[in-house]
């Protein structure tokens, strides 16, 4: 029987602990599967060793010795979260990869519901959205409201949903991680690939946390990721600023024209002599300035993203959703 | 076809390779590298069967001299004019040309120490398999991957498991030489550097495996010189790591900080994914990073464009 292939990629830095109950799950769910005839199949659980600090490479070998659908990569140095992803969707062949994070605070249990919500909806990703808080107070609700800053600058509303609990079309994934460079936020890259983003509630619980550890991220980690995400979104700002100055230069030649017209109807009203003309060539100059500094920064983005090499058009085969909803791959366009 | 004379720890070795296309040659290559071998190039005609057959009695005088001088014979099987898109009449050109000569190395083997290295395709026998892995059946939906399993099949029939070496080699590439048939990292360097448009069948998001010919070429060399019996495994010379032809555009594209031009083939049948389990690799086998290999094949292409 024809069957979606499923594959799984975990970074892993500091996982010892968790990563052999990680594959037991993600087993247990590879043994449902083959069970239930449902025509999806976990082919691969790629773990990327980025230069674990706690032994977790000895484990992980354990692990892919004793499972033939375990494989490691083992990077060279710590690279971060997201260049480890992005290695590890590079080593799948999946029709659908799942990114779960190695403490247990994804549970592999979930990967079902989202692929069906993906398949069933005509989505390309699928990001797990917490049903409560995952980690304490503070860092959940900073976390919130950087995602809806950004969100709101770059003009993209599903800003709001990243989550590294995600589901993606694998050729999606693919073309989006072959793309990334070591500084390009994953989540903003594969947005250049498709609009079809759905999220699924599904409980997330911080279990490292939970059990009294330390959280996965240092404070320092956090702020680099979110200078991740600043850098590689496109800022609204940038244009913002180039309208202020065009619309001020406009306003500038405007109030021009009504100076000389009074000037010439009426010159008495003028009471102080320079400071229109002193405010005409502030506004102009100033407005001048903004735009073109505007302009120069529109001409840099669109340099940096020709660099990243963001794609002009993209071709995508969804043909193969069939196997698991016939009805909805009928009703949605499959190329 | 090129014959190696050659000694190594006192054992004195004589390597047939038949085809020196980028495979053969990097074999011939890589041994020549290792120790001083003494050559001779003998022709081996394709279309005409009569010179063919007089080509084939010279050959086998030859490797029977050497296996009477108490020589060890390696024959090493890389021919092929044959590729995806052949047709049945193309390989059946080729499958006659091979059974011709599995019929001379069969009587040799009996002669004396002789082994053969046969060079197979595992797109072609996996073609449209994702993840192929040992429980995985060879499927072969072309002519061509057809053919290189009869091939197979017919050397297990002809000779013994010891004197058997089977490379099921995936997408190959290597260096860009004017006389061997380009693989397609090379092809896009090539296209790139000239400003042509290249044709690639399949799509952005077609996987592919790729190895390097000169990893295959050691592979190969390091069997033939270790001399050891085979175990009648088949062994894949994969990466294990999928790439897009989508990647490999980019990975090309980067290191020649040069936007290429690239068709992609519409005929969906081209399109299928390739795709292999990393564990299916063989031991001592190492395929080195496209990324690498890349840059070293531009370096190289840049140098012979002076």
């Amino acid at each position: 029987m024809d069957k979606l292939l499923l594959s799984t990629v975990t970074p892993v830095y500091r996982g010892a602990a968790y990563v052999e109950r990680l594959v037991e799950a993600l087993a247990a769910v590879r043994s449902d599967l083959q069970q239930s005839g449902i025509p999806v199949e976990l082919t691969e659980a790629i773990f990327v060793d980025d230069a674990a600090v706690d032994g977790s490479a000895a484990v992980l070998a354990e692990l892919e010795r004793r499972h033939p659908w375990v494989r490691v990569i083992h990077l060279s140095r710590n690279f971060g979260q997201h260049p480890a992803t992005v290695a590890g969707i590079l080593h799948t062949s999946g029709d659908w990869i799942a990114t779960l994070d190695e403490d247990l605070q994804h549970d592999p249990k979930y990967l079902l519901p989202l692929m069906t919500r993906a398949v069933t909806g005509g989505f390309d990703i699928v990001y797990a959205s917490p049903t409560h808080g995952v980690h304490h107070g503070l860092r959940d609700v900073s976390s919130r409201g950087y995602k809806s800053l950004m969100s709101f600058l770059s003009g993209t509303p599903v800003t709001r949903q990243f989550s590294s609990f995600r589901l993606v079309r694998g050729s999606i994934a693919r073309a989006a991680c072959s793309l990334s460079t070591h500084d390009t936020y994953l989540d903003v890259i594969l947005n250049w690939f498709t609009t079809r983003v759905a999220s699924l509630p599904i409980p997330l619980d911080d279990v490292r946390v939970a059990s009294g550890a330390k959280s996965g991220y240092s404070f320092l980690a956090l702020l680099r990721h979110a200078r991740r995400l600043l850098i590689s979104s496109e800022i609204k700002p940038l244009r913002i600023g180039a309208a202020v100055g065009l619309s001020t230069i406009v306003a500038s030649i405007l109030f021009s024209l009504l100076i000389v017209i009074v000037k010439v109807i009426a010159p008495e009203a003028i009471e102080l002599r320079g400071w229109a003309s002193l405010m005409i060539v502030t506004l102009f100059f100033g407005g001048l300035t903004s735009f073109l500094v505007g302009i120069v920064l529109e001409y840099l983005s669109t340099v940096v993203l020709h660099t990243l090499g963001k794609p002009t058009f993209f071709v995508v085969d969804r043909s193969r959703d069939a196997l698991l909803a016939p009805e909805a791959a009928a009703s949605s366009p499959s190329r | 076809m090129i014959i190696l004379d050659f000694s190594r720890d006192d054992t004195p070795f004589t390597v047939a390779v038949f085809g020196v296309g980028a495979i053969g040659y990097g074999v011939v290559d890589a041994i020549r590298r290792r120790v001083a071998a003494a050559s001779i190039s003998m022709p081996f005609a394709w279309l005409d069967a009569d010179v063919r057959a007089a080509q084939g009695r010279a050959i086998e005088a030859l490797l029977r001299e050497r296996l009477g001088q108490g020589r060890t014979v390696h024959v090493v099987w890389s021919a092929g004019r044959s590729g995806f898109l052949s047709n049945q009449e193309d390989v059946d050109v080729e499958l006659r040309t091979f059974e011709e000569v599995l019929r001379t190395w069969r009587n040799l083997s009996a002669e004396g120490p002789f082994s053969v290295h046969l060079v197979s395709s595992a797109g072609g026998i996996f073609e449209g398999q994702r993840h192929v892995d040992r429980d995985s059946s060879p499927w072969p939906v072309r002519p061509y991957g057809r053919a290189k399993l009869q091939q197979e099949r017919a050397l297990e029939s002809a000779i013994a498991t010891a004197g058997r070496h089977v490379y099921r080699v995936t997408s190959a590439y290597g260096y860009i030489a004017s006389r061997f048939r380009p693989g397609l990292v090379s092809r896009l360097i090539l296209d790139g550097l000239r400003h042509d448009v290249s044709r690639i069948i399949g799509t952005t998001t077609t996987l592919r495996d790729f190895v390097f010919i000169p990893d295959v070429a050691r592979f190969i060399s390091d069997r033939i010189l270790q001399n050891r019996n085979a175990s009648g495994d088949v062994c894949f010379l994969i990466d294990g790591r999928p790439h897009s032809l989508l990647e490999v555009q980019h990975a090309v594209e980067e290191t020649m900080r040069r936007k290429l031009h690239v068709a992609y083939s519409l005929d969906p049948s081209n399109g299928q994914d390739i795709t292999f389990s990393a564990a299916l690799a063989p031991a001592g086998w190492v395929s080195s990073e496209l990324r690498t290999n890349v840059a070293a094949i531009h370096r190289d292409a840049r140098q012979m464009a002076g």
